[in-house]
Order: C-alpha cells, then sequence, then structure tokens
C-alpha cells in the first residue's frame, strides 16, 4: 500500500574542526572503508546518494567542506540551500566541540535554526576521549542530538547519516 | 569576450540567447552537456548552483570584472577531479568558464595538509608531555605522603627504643642493651632513608625554594667537617680543605647538605687511615667545588647510573654501604643552583665529585 513519492533532493553539509573524520565518514558511509592517512580537504567535496528512509527515496547531494582551522574559518556561504549538517567533532581534541558549537551559532546566525546532528567521531580510541559526559549532558539538554561515531570501526556512522536524513523530512 | 576563447584550455559557456547557455567548442569529455539553462548545469555540478546564486547578481550589474568561486571535487564519470567556476562580465557578455585544476588544488592541498599535521603533532606532543607531568607529580605526590606515613610511626620506634637503651623503663641485661642498639642502629638507617626519600619527593615535585645569600663558603666547610669529625676520627681518616676561603652566593643550607653528603661518602669510602680533601675555587664565571677520597673510585661505566635515584645498590666493594639516595638529592640540588656535577678519577686514586655552578646573579638568582 505504499504510495510513489518522487524521490526528494537533499543538499546536506559535513562541518567542524579540522582533522575530526569528516572525509572518513563520508567514505565510510559510502564505500565501506577507512583509511588511516590524513589528507585534508580544500574547499568541498561533493558525492550524491541515494537512501530509503521510511519508505521515502531521498537523494542526497552531501558536500563535505574544508575543516575549520585558526587559519581559515569555514565559509558559511557553501551551507546556502542546505537542509542539514552532520557537525562532527573528535572526541580525542576538546577543543573541536568548541569549534563545533561556534560553528552551530554562525550557521543560526546566516541561515536560520538549521537541522543537525553532532557525530562525536573516533571514538574507537577510547582511552585517548577528552570530551567529558558533562558536556555531552550540557550540550544535549541544549537540544542537541549527539551519535558517538567511528569511521574506522564504523559505530554509528549510518545511524548518524540516516538520522540526519530522517530530520530532513 | 572573443579575445579570451582561444586563450583558454577548458569549457567556456556563453549565452547564445538570453537564457541559452552552449559550451563554447571544443567541449571536453568531462562536461558532458550540450547546452540549456543553467540551472540543468547545475545538475551536474551542485556546486554551480550555489555560485550562481552569486553570480547571476554579478552579471546583472553589467560591470566588467570576474567573480571565482571555490575549489570542488567531485566524480565525473568514474574519476574524481578538482573544479573551479569564474563568473565573467565583459564586452556586454556574460560568461561562465568552468575550470578543471587539479594539479592546482593538490597543490594547495599539500600546503594546508603541512599547516595541519604540524599543528595535530605539536598538539599530541604537548599533551603527551602534559601527561608525563602529571604522572610524574603523582608519583612524586605519593612518595611524599607515603614517607611521611612511614616516618610517624618510626619516630616512635626510635623514640621507645631510646627510653630503652637510656634504661627509663628498668635495667636491661648485657643481651637486651645489645637488641636495643640493634633496633636503633637499624630505625635510625631506615628514617635517614625515608628522609632522603621525602627529601627528594620534594624536590622532584618542584617544591624546592632556594634561598639565596652571600656566605663564606669556608664556614660551611667548618660545619660539615664539625659533623663528621668524630666519623672520621673513628676510622683515621683524615680531611683537609684546601682553597675554600671563598665567597659564594647560593642557598647556603642546600650547599651544607650537598657538602654533607659528598665529604660524608668520602669518609665512608675512604679506606682506614685514608685521606679525604675539599678543595673549592672561584672565577668570574663559575665557581668550583671538589672532594676527593683514596678509596676504591667509581668506575668510569657507573658513573652515569649513580645519580640516578632508583640506583641504590652499591657500586663499591663494600656492600652494606651504599650512596643511598644522597647522590640523587645532590644532583638535583647543584642542578637547581643551575650547576653540574661529574665524577673523576682522583689523583689519589679514588673518586672525585667536581660541581661546578655559574657565579649567580645577585640581583636575581
Ligand atoms: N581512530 C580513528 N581515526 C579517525 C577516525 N576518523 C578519522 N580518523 C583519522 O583522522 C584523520 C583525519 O580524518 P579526515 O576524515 O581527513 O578528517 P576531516 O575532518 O575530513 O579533515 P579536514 O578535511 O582537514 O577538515 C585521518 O588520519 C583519519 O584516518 C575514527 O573514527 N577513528
Ligand atoms: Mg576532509
Amino acid at each position: 500500500m505504499s504510495e510513489t513519492r518522487p524521490p526528494l533532493q537533499k543538499k546536506i553539509c559535513l562541518a567542524g574542526a579540522f582533522g575530526a573524520g569528516k572525509t572518513s565518514l563520508v567514505r565510510r558511509f559510502l564505500q565501506g572503508v577507512f583509511d588511516e592517512r590524513y589528507l585534508t580537504t580544500v574547499g568541498v567535496k561533493i558525492d550524491k546518494y541515494s537512501l530509503l528512509v521510511d519508505e521515502r527515496q531521498i537523494d542526497l547531494v552531501i558536500w563535505d567542506l574544508a575543516g575549520e582551522d585558526f587559519l581559515a574559518p569555514l565559509q558559511i556561504s557553501y551551507l546556502r540551500g542546505a537542509s542539514g549538517y552532520l557537525l562532527v567533532a573528535d572526541a580525542t581534541r576538546k577543543e573541536t566541540l568548541e569549534t563545533a558549537e561556534s560553528i552551530v551559532g554562525r550557521i543560526a546566525g546566516t541561515e536560520g535554526a538549521l537541522p543537525f546532528v553532532l557525530a562525536l567521531n573516533k571514538v574507537d580510541l577510547a582511552g585517548e576521549c577528552e570530551v567529558s559526559r558533562e558536556d555531552l549532558d550540557r550540550l544535549e539538554t541544549a537540544g542537541w542530538r549527539i551519535l558517538r561515531t567511528s569511521a574506522k570501526s564504523g559505530e554509528g556512522v549510518t545511524e548518524a547519516f540516516e538520522d540526519l536524513a530522517r530530520r530532513l523530512l | 569576450m572573443d579575445w579570451i576563447l582561444p586563450i583558454l584550455d577548458l569549457a567556456v559557456i556563453e549565452p547564445v540567447t538570453p537564457g541559452l547557455w552552449k559550451p563554447s567548442p571544443p567541449v571536453p569529455d568531462w562536461l558532458g552537456w550540450a547546452g540549456g539553462d543553467l540551472q540543468s548545469l547545475g545538475n551536474e555540478f551542485p556546486m554551480l548552483e550555489t555560485f550562481l546564486l552569486d553570480a547571476m547578481p554579478f552579471w546583472d550589474r553589467g560591470q566588467r570584472g570576474r567573480l571565482r568561486s571555490a575549489i570542488w571535487k567531485q566524480k565525473v564519470g568514474p574519476a574524481e577531479a578538482a573544479f573551479r567556476a569564474d563568473a565573467i562580465f565583459g564586452d556586454g557578455k556574460r560568461a561562465l568558464l568552468l575550470q578543471r585544476i587539479d594539479e592546482e588544488a593538490e597543490e594547495m592541498r599539500r600546503a594546508y595538509q603541512g599547516a595541519r599535521d604540524l599543528a595535530l603533532t605539536t598538539r599530541k606532543f604537548d599533551k603527551q608531555r602534559a601527561q608525563a607531568e602529571l604522572i610524574g607529580r603523582r608519583k612524586d605526590d605519593f612518595l611524599a605522603s607515603m614517607s611521611h606515613e612511614l616516618r610517624t610511626p618510626l619516630n616512635s620506634v626510635v623514640g621507645f627504643a631510646t627510653l630503652l637503651e637510656q634504661q627509663r623503663g628498668g635495667e636491661l641485661t648485657g643481651k637486651q642493651q645489645s637488641f636495643v642498639s640493634n633496633i636503633l642502629t637499624a630505625s635510625r638507617h631506615l628514617l635517614a632513608l625515608i628522609n632522603e626519600v621525602l627529601d627528594l619527593a620534594r624536590i622532584d615535585a618542584g617544591r624546592l625554594d632556594l634561598c639565596f645569600e652571600t656566605f663564606k663558603f669556608g664556614d660551611c666547610v667548618a660545619e660539615v667537617l664539625a659533623i663528621l669529625g668524630p666519623q672520621a676520627a673513628g676510622r683515621h681518616v683524615a680531611i683537609d680543605a684546601a682553597g675554600v676561603d671563598i665567597e659564594i652566593f647560593a642557598d647556603r643550607l642546600r650547599w651544607k647538605q650537598i657538602l654533607l653528603n659528598l665529604v660524608g661518602n668520602a669518609v665512608k669510602f675512604a679506606p682506614e687511615q685514608g685521606s679525604v680533601l675539599v678543595e673549592a675555587s672561584s672565577g668570574d664565571a663559575v665557581y668550583e667545588v671538589a672532594v676527593s677520597d683514596d678509596g676504591p673510585g667509581i668506575p668510569p661505566q657507573k658513573r652515569e647510573a649513580i645519580f640516578d635515584r632508583f640506583s641504590i645498590a652499591s657500586v663499591h666493594g663494600a656492600p652494606q654501604e651504599s650512596h643511598g639516595l644522597g647522590l640523587a638529592i645532590t644532583k638535583r640540588l647543584v642542578e637547581a643552583h643551575g650547576g653540574l656535577i661529574r665524577i673523576e678519577t682522583a689523583s689519589m686514586g679514588g673518586a672525585r665529585f667536581v660541581v661546578t655552578v655559574p657565579c649567580a646573579d645577585r640581583k636575581s638568582p
């Protein structure tokens, strides 16, 4: 009894501090592989991927944005036309969570309240985790959806993208 | 506008009639677009959709110039390629330049990579160092509190044994007296060792504050010789001093501790009837103190390890005698003064400990 509805095309972005694992998460999600080497992204890398959410096809256009660092802030203009974004922080570098918070503020300032999901990435490196339970509690209380991910092991990766996709419907 | 076309090795799409754009020949394979409205090109190149939001008003202004997009990467066919777009206006015409810039993008990427790798490596290094420091500090705190805990009961062992020795609790038989004396010797030794551990832990925990003053080094030597005199006399060891009447600017109490340790060791390791020599000299930049004995000496391969706080083992022949932690402490005290300590072979055959310290600036030590 499923009615056929036309596929939705949605632009999503990956944003966060440099080296947090944005490109690795996309690679894991699309190709199921992981690479230890760090190849930083310049500008944007764009991929397309279709997935079914609640029997509805969504054609994602995934914009993997260059990470933010002290030299180059995130270019908010890339987010124009985006329906939502996956915010990525590195669990082994506390300051990447601060970067993430600041990005959310800046995006809200120009693009309005876009749906987003925070991927707290690299959770496979449990012994090196620098992000505290209290930090996460505080953000969750503020309404953030937080998923623990590892591009290396695959943990939480599909869930993070699907969770975001569901928010776009 | 026509002048620019021949020097472009890439696709230029120019409007034929308003709203109908066409690739300018030759069309590269990767373009895969024969013309149409710009939105249809946006389906192939999602970045253009966003870029056109800026390009349209730029063209509409009708001013000669160029607007450049960011670099992006995407798949064209099976392979990934890097692109950049330029919106151009000139001679009343609009053009959109779509450029493949694989090499330029890779060069730029490498430049960023260098900076980011460096930032990550530096961070990792700082973190490891901070962790090592934290572990070290915890260990030192533990040692300090542990030694303190041990010292309290031991003080009462020494105290009560002393009362027994003084026969305050009644008369002792000869045998009992010798037992008590053994208890006292062993517990005093233990107490001294614990005090050393405590001292070392304090120094390593960074709680060593030097108190600088100008004093006559000779006075300090005299005090130390007075303390060690009985011990030396017991073994008929002669202690001589040469050139010690210099003035230095340093922590007097800590220097006394350094001397007590070095001269104490020398007396301990000198043979019966042996001799110990304390020398000092002072120059413009440094002053030097040396303590020599005519004991068995320290072989070169053991000279480094002897200052290690974990090397309590005897390096000399006498098994029951060791340097204890004293040398580890001495080394740290010397270093706290900005100086160095080294071991040589004395001209009289034994060990010679040489301490070299820069003359401290009296205003800001
Ligand atoms: N252990 C572990 N390493 C990861 C994980 N995700 C990414 N990495 C590593 O982290 C480094 C950076 O990953 P990228 O995916 O390039 O990070 P990015 O966020 O795209 O970085 P920029 O493009 O510079 O902003 C690489 O060396 C990856 O191998 C993870 O989940 N676990
Ligand atoms: Mg990347």
